[in-house]
């Protein structure tokens, strides 16, 4: 038998209390498991949108709160393109839509020539009319909308010409007309939200060939000092950056904190109790010669396999709690639920130092007990 | 029995409540190795803070212990002195519920640095010693009061101690199972040669030890 043995039978006799402490820290765990991993997903499809295009930059409005309130002129991309190491530039306009009574979807603006349709899988064909449509898969099962089929956006009918698939599950989700019938229904003409540019990056200035930063640099510098009015951001700037996303995570950080601090308290008054309770056994470890150490280590290992035991708990609820979440109609299309083993593996780490910090105080208290004052105590 | 002493006490006071209540008056003492030697006496007359003042649970106001001819306030600040010199038994047991007979014994071992085997050998020999060894893997908490306490007895045992500390350990037993603790403890006296010092009110004690005095009001009669 070794300490962690002991501090293992320990938590089992009082089965109990342990069973509680471990529901409560396993809980607080889950709010944080399912929150930071809502959000995760909502970010990885974002970069997975922008991958599956292959966009090594995006041109945005600067000073936007988030992209979708973004809004620049399209005959920017006329002067971008000018630039010798742009191989490409696709303008996109973006806005959300109500399809039924609780279904939002993404709606797309792209150019009929557009090189993003290069990039999906398509059965059908693309718009090529102002009343054609291109309908992800996730639309068109949830919809259970078929070529042919027609389909309403914010009071204008199109027809499905085409169903795609893409990488992005986030894209999926999403329905793509032309962009001069966008800008119509946003009534915001000659407007994009965004241009997706894709780089030359083995291109050769003054005989010598540029790295990707270099190249990513000197085209950031060129397109703002050209155009002062926007910004030009890489994918994963874009994704940090992002206001909304960075305000859910905020959020979700928030509630986990507060989530964090309950779990921590219900360790310390679940130790602190078992350590009351255990004064005079405690009492005859320090009377037979155990070291204070051992005991602060004793107490420790208790809190801690509280802890990880919270946090193993804690993921099989998140993610139970991610799976229900993500059967909302309003969630079902933002993507499909990671079972990330890094971010699994951050969770038994956040869960040990929980367990650690909470068992301080315990700790503390049972290595000041006196052995006289102990065998006393009952 | 070794008549050279093994514990010597001399003079020894302990007031407690900021100096109102005496608890132990000049007490002189000394104890034989091999000895048992048990302290009679009422509730309250000191003979409980006799005993934890020589196990260093406890520190006299004034005078002084020897421990081997040693000052015991040298001897006790030793890293594993208690661990390796003393065993203690209460009436109270003070068992891990949670751990079997077995367990138990283990718990001051664990502070040892032996080998898991040489543990294990020593912690069954132990409750061989005091007749359990049909119980090892049982929960204490399923054992007979008596059995609790011969479990206690072979943890105290099971450092090989010079000394044994017994404060009323026979406090909670029906009369049957005091008088086979104090049989034990006679035989373990008798075949290990190990000290022992008991305190007790048991009347039924005097007859197995080797000597015994009484406390009365702190002193000794």
């Amino acid at each position: 038998m070794n300490l962690l043995g002991l501090a293992f039978k320990n938590l089992c006799h009082r089965k109990i209390r342990t069973g509680l402490t471990i529901l409560g820290v396993g809980t607080s765990i889950a709010v944080f498991v399912s929150l930071v991993g809502l959000v995760g997903i909502f970010t990885d499809q974002f970069r997975q949108m922008y991958k599956s295009r292959q966009t090594d930059l995006i041109v945005r409005e600067k000073g936007n709160f988030d992209f979708l309130s973004s809004g620049i002129d399209e005959a920017y991309a006329d002067k971008i393109i000018k630039i010798p190491e742009i191989v490409s530039i696709s303008k996109i306009l973006i806005d959300f839509s109500l399809f039924g009574t609780k279904n939002y979807f993404l709606v797309l603006g792209w150019d009929q020539n557009s090189s993003l349709f290069s990039k999906l899988k398509i059965q059908g064909r693309r718009p090529e009319n102002e009343d054609e449509a291109l309908v992800g898969l996730t639309i068109s099962r949830k919809l259970n909308k078929k070529i042919g089929d027609s389909i309403e956006v914010k009071g204008s009918r199109f027809t499905i010409v085409g169903i795609f698939e893409s990488k992005s599950m986030f894209e999926e989700g999403s329905l793509v007309i032309l962009l001069e019938k966008l800008q119509k229904i946003k009534k915001v003409p000659g407007k994009v939200t965004l241009l997706n540019l894709v780089v030359n990056k083995d291109g050769f200035y003054g005989g010598k060939p540029l790295r990707e930063k270099e190249a990513e640099n000197r085209i950031r510098s060129l397109i703002t000092q050209m155009l002062p009015d926007i910004e030009v951001r890489n994918v994963d700037e874009m994704v940090s950056a992002d206001n909304t996303v960075n305000l859910f995570l905020n959020f979700a950080w928030a509630i986990s904190v507060i989530a964090f601090i309950t779990a921590i308290l219900g360790i310390i008054n679940s130790m602190v109790t078992s350590v009351l309770e255990q004064t005079s056994k405690i009492g005859i470890l320090l009377a037979i010669g155990w070291r204070k150490s051992r005991i602060l280590s004793l107490v420790l290992y208790e809190s801690i396999l509280l802890g990880v035991s919270g946090g193993i708990f804690g993921l099989i609820l998140g993610y139970g709690i991610m799976n229900v979440l993500m059967c909302l109609p309003q969630l079902q299309n933002i993507g499909r639920i990671d079972y990330n083993l890094i971010f699994m593996a951050k969770v038994i780490i956040i869960s040990l130092a929980v367990g650690f910090l909470s068992g301080i105080y315990p700790a503390v208290r049972a290595i000041l007990i006196k052995p006289i004052e102990a065998l006393r105590y009952e | 029995m070794n008549k050279e002493p093994l514990v010597e006490v001399i003079n020894l006071s302990r007031y407690y409540k900021d100096g109102n209540v005496l608890a132990l008056d000049r007490v002189n003492l000394k104890v034989s190795g091999g000895e048992f030697l048990t302290i009679k006496g009422s509730s309250g007359s000191g003979k409980s803070t006799l005993l934890h003042i020589i196990g260093g649970l406890d520190l006299a106001t004034s005078g002084e212990i020897y421990f081997q001819g040693q000052p015991a306030g040298n001897v006790y600040r030793q890293q594993g002195f208690r661990l390796n010199h003393l065993g203690f038994i209460f009436q109270a047991f003070y068992l891990w519920p949670a751990l079997n007979v077995l367990e138990n014994v283990l718990l001051p071992l664990m502070e040892s640095s032996l080998s898991r085997q040489l543990k294990l050998q020593k912690a069954q020999s132990a409750v061989d010693l005091v007749g359990m060894s049909d119980k090892l893997n049982t929960p204490v908490n399923h054992l007979s009061i008596g059995q609790r306490q011969r479990v206690a007895i072979a943890r105290a045992l099971v450092m090989d101690p010079k000394l044994i500390l017994a404060d009323e350990p026979t406090g909670n037993l029906d009369s049957k199972n005091t008088e086979n603790i104090l049989t034990l403890f006679r035989d373990l006296k008798k075949h290990k040669n190990v000290t022992i010092v008991m305190v007790t009110h048991e009347e039924k004690a005097l007859t197995f030890c080797d000597r015994w005095i009484q406390l009365s009001d702190g002193r000794i009669q």
